[in-house]
């Protein structure tokens, strides 16, 4: 961090941009509950989280946050954060329970209510078209495996855009490809659960076709000035020796620029590994310009750094674990780095570095930062308050490095905090709290974190403050008094 | 001893012995709250736990789970989990503010109303005396490096046995002294936060003594009573041949520091010298007092310790080196499961544990499983469950080492969860939770997990099945 100029060793409060956006979000699945509720149909996730051992503990999301039906509630707790911005998903099935044919009105008046809401409100509507709960009946098809998919995917933005296109205040139009192929197509450990590179090299390139034409339907309809994207999560792959730079570079190619190239430059990494590689029969004339037809911005989901090293395999430290089909390399956790629950090592320069690359790769789009946050082990005292200091420490390192990549040049033009409140965590079901808000999931009752205080002051100043060491009991923590205020 | 019966469909059915005592445990900080009420004064885990930085995310015990003024609710839980026991601590300072002198009778009469309370519904109380929440006027004048706090705890049972000593079967005299002293005085991680190995040594033999003290107190008081003491105990394995000898002076100083006393009347040698009272400390008597006859041992288990030697190549931080040695280090061996305390799961230990105590006790001590249980992430799910599965399998898998260590001659006469319900877990504030019942702190609600479902099963049959997969109740409500 650039402190150079401060005239003393006392921390000072450091300003973001004019204009930027703060911001947080949500996805549909995630938080809506509701599933069964006017006329949605079932996306391959309600499947996925209904199949024995998918989920932690046997959730699903039938209930989540009941957002479907708590609107007011969660319009109530963003006005409270005073947050400029809020990123939602919209739930396919909701919209055309089969996933093309018929709209279902009743599924398409809960968005057309939520932005109008949210407008009413100051709050600018960030609409992700698809955030991973794709209708079954596409699945049952073939799904992302086949073109068809895509062109459903053209439909419903169609439907999106002509019924929301007047409210929304900017458009993502997929988001996370990697995992939907890596961990849905080829690990199974997401819906819809398969095992099949085969499958999910094609999933590859009908994601991004569907990015395409999502811009393509969205730029005919919604009026100019409108900023349209993607929201990816690059993962960084740091090399820790030079024998390991290659793997690194490997890696990045397959789970990275497999993804990014297409899109900010019109072709395929020629470093991806061939049977990863979409095949030239599915790359039809024309898609390549599709997919990377011009972007407004870049949206960057950031969480983690990957380390790979040198590794003998049938001898492994602690902190190793094989690097697949990379013989004699590893991914390597060091004991000692600070780690979230998920496990994931807390690395804000990471996100420093990311920021960096990605305003050189996209010859400086704007960048915002649509995801970043922690879960962490959050429970409600006796005295009502979450006291999660952790993630208070984790959000405040995370936006320093954001300063720094705007120091150094970057256009970082917003920061969404995942996530407004806890919910369901995908595999992990509602074990893994990210939310500002806590969430009692049985009642549905949101309870502001301590964290939530802090990212308030955050919103309001959009000022950094120093943080103050804690945990502590007696206040000297951001937001201390407002959170020992809501108790009451 | 019923033997097992196999009903074909690979399903064990593990019957335990008629009149097999089924109970929870909770200790007095961890629950109570009520800090400062009706004249309770501070013990060492006030002090410690308002002092920042020692208790995570701040957490005290100022309110904990209430119990003080909850207790015929908790009670009634108690009951309706079908137990017929259940554990429980005096809180010293409640009892006598100061430590020493002026009895505070509405403190007192809490712990009468809660033996009444009990009795009424049929539970038997199960009292330990101290359960580390020192006075702290007491650790003021030396707490436990001091002789005087042995004396002071034999009064404390002498006034407590007076008023509620007849109603009383069960009594533990002190509870995991080795915590006390080690994670106490020795490593500061604990209450009162000493790191001192001298005071650390001192304290062992006073903890001891305390536990003489009041087992010779309360024999003269209360002679009907079952006497004895809730020991931790930790099965410790070395994981290569090289670091057996190192075993073992872990096992000494971990386990048989405190178990040798007691049931031989002496230290174990095997223990690193300074890691033992000096004999200057050890007054004539002194060790008689400590190994008089008990009716029964209390056993905690939660977790085995694993040591192995260092891997020279690399320094790990988690390979913490044990008993002094920078080439043998605690290990945890790939794949075994571990809790979120970091505790590796292993019904086994406790098996070992059991049949090790077994064949050391006088005849016709008894065994308790004073306190067995993990902590796990829980969470209440969108339909008010909390479906804690680990926990169902880790009562069971350890249920099972119990009862295979009765059939080989175990005499043990009862089992006590840790605990009946999430509470303030000591340095890791209300983080961790070891409850079979979920506590809702901002409420306050009890919540009974599955487990509690599943224990309630076993305490009512009697029985175990394992192989069978528990089937989960839709709600709790």
């Amino acid at each position: 961090m650039s402190t150079a100029g401060h005239s003393s060793d006392v921390p000072r409060a450091r300003r973001f941009p004019a204009g930027f956006v703060w911001g947080v979000g949500t996805s549909s699945y995630q938080i809506e509950g509701a599933v069964a509720a006017d006329g949605r149909g079932r996306s391959i996730w309600d499947v996925f989280a209904h199949a024995d051992g998918n989920v932690h503990r046997g959730d699903t999301g039938d209930t989540a946050c009941d957002s479907y039906n708590r609107m007011d509630d969660d319009v109530r707790l963003l006005d409270d954060l005073g947050v400029g911005a809020y990123r939602f998903s919209i739930s396919w099935p909701r919209v055309l329970p089969q996933g093309a044919g018929p709209i279902n009105q009743a599924g398409l008046d809960y968005y057309r209510r939520l932005v109008e809401r949210l407008n009413q409100s100051g709050i600018k509507p960030v609409a992700t078209v698809y955030h991973w709960d794709l209708p079954q009946a596409l699945e049952d098809r073939g799904g992302w495996a086949r073109r068809d998919t895509a062109e459903r995917m053209a439909e419903l933005t169609q439907v999106l855009a002509q019924a929301l296109g007047d409210q929304v205040g900017m458009w993502a139009t997929i988001n996370e490809p990697l995992q939907s192929v890596h961990q849905g197509y080829r690990m199974g450990t997401h819906a819809p659960g398969r095992c099949d590179d085969e499958a999910a090299a094609a999933a590859i390139h009908h994601l991004l076709l569907a990015h395409g034409y999502a811009l393509q339907a969205l730029r005919a309809t919604v009026p100019a000035g409108i900023p349209i994207g993607p929201t990816m999560d690059p993962q960084p792959f740091v090399a820790l020796d030079d024998a390991a730079a290659p793997v690194a570079d490997a890696l990045d190619a397959l789970h990275n620029r497999v993804y990014l190239d297409p899109v900010l430059r019109g072709s395929y990494p020629f470093e991806l590994r061939s049977d990863m590689r979409p095949t030239d029969e599915l790359i039809k004339d024309g898609d390549m310009e599709l997919i990377s037809a011009p972007i407004d911005f870049f949206g960057v989901n950031y969480y983690r750094p990957h380390y790979i090293r040198s590794g003998d395999w049938s001898d492994l430290r602690l902190g190793e674990t094989p690097v697949p089909e990379h013989p004699g390399f590893v991914h390597y956790l060091a004991p000692d780095l600070d780690r979230t629950v998920m496990g994931w090592p807390i690395v804000p320069e990471s996100l420093r570095d990311l920021l960096l690359r990605l305003h050189a790769d996209s010859g400086g789009l704007p960048l915002y930062v649509t995801e970043n946050g922690c879960a962490a082990d959050d429970y409600v005292t006796p005295a009502g308050t979450i006291e999660d200091h952790d993630r208070i420490a984790y959000i405040h390192s995370h936006l320093e490095a954001v300063l720094e990549a705007i120091d150094a040049g970057v256009n970082v033009a917003g920061y969404f905090c995942w996530s407004l409140m806890d919910n369901f965590e995908w595999a992990e079901g509602y074990r893994r709290r990210f939310g500002l808000h806590y969430v009692e999931f049985e009642s549905g009752r949101r309870i502001p974190k301590r964290s939530a205080h802090f990212y308030r002051q955050l919103t309001r100043s959009s000022e950094l403050p120093p943080l103050v060491p804690s945990p502590a009991s007696d206040g000297v923590v951001p937001g201390a008094q407002e959170a020992a205020a809501a108790v009451s | 001893m019923t033997a097992t019966d196999t009903n074909g469909s690979g399903e064990a059915v593990r019957t335990f012995p008629a009149g097999f005592v089924w109970g929870a445990a909770t200790a007095a900080y961890q629950i109570e709250g009520a800090a400062t009420t009706d004249g309770r004064g501070p013990s060492v885990w006030d002090t410690f736990s308002h002092t920042p930085g020692k208790v995570r995310g701040g957490d005290t015990g100022d309110i904990a789970c209430d119990f003080y003024n909850r207790t015929e609710g908790d009670l009634d839980l108690v009951k309706s989990l079908g137990l017929a026991a259940f554990r429980f601590s005096i809180s010293w300072s409640r009892v006598q503010p100061t430590g020493s002198g002026a009895v505070n009778q509405a403190g007192l009469d809490f712990y009468r109303r809660l033996v009444d309370d009990l009795h009424a519904r049929e539970i038997a109380p199960a009292i330990t005396i101290f359960h580390w929440d020192l006075p702290q006027p007491l650790e003021d004048a030396g707490g436990w490096a001091n002789r005087d706090t042995a004396e002071r705890l034999a009064d404390l049972a002498q006034i407590v046995s007076e008023a509620i000593g007849d109603e009383c079967a069960n009594w533990m005299t002190i509870n995991e002294p080795q915590v006390v002293a080690n994670q106490g005085y020795r490593l500061g991680i604990h209450a009162p936060g000493h790191t001192d190995d001298v005071r650390a040594a001192a304290a062992t033999h006073h903890l001891l003594l305390g536990h003489g003290l009041v087992v010779d107190r309360l024999r003269s008081l209360v002679p009907a009573a079952k006497i004895g003491l809730a020991l931790n105990t930790n099965a410790v394995r070395a994981y290569d041949s090289y670091s057996e000898e190192t075993a073992k002076v872990l096992d000494a100083e971990q386990n048989r520091i405190f178990m040798d006393p007691i049931l031989h009347g002496r230290y174990p040698r095997a223990a690193r010298a300074h890691m033992l009272p000096p004999s200057s400390l050890i007054h004539d008597g002194d060790m008689e007092l400590i190994s008089a006859p008990l009716d029964f041992v209390g056993i905690n288990y939660y977790s085995p310790f694993y040591v192995k030697r260092a891997a020279p190549t690399e320094a790990n931080v988690q390979e913490v080196p044990v008993a002094g040695r920078d080439d043998v280090v605690m290990f945890m061996p790939p794949d075994m499961p571990t809790t979120p305390m970091g505790w590796l799961v292993e019904p086994e230990g406790l098996y070992d544990i059991l049949m090790t105590v077994t064949s050391e006790l006088r005849p016709g001590c008894r065994l308790y499983i004073t306190e067995n249980g993990r902590a796990a992430e829980d969470y209440v799910d969108p339909n008010g469950v909390v479906n804690d599965f680990e926990r169902i399998e880790y009562l069971s898998g350890h249920l099972d080492a119990v009862w295979r260590a009765i059939r080989d001659g175990a005499p043990i006469d009862g089992y006590f969860y840790w605990s009946l319900m999430d509470n303030f877990e000591w340095a890791w504030g209300y983080q961790k939770r070891f409850g079979i019942v979920f506590t809702d702190y901002g409420t306050q609600r009890r919540i009974p997990k599955q487990s509690a479902r599943f224990y309630q099963q076993v305490a009512t049959s009697n029985e175990l099945r394992t192989g069978a997969d528990f089937e989960l109740v839709a709600s709790t409500a």
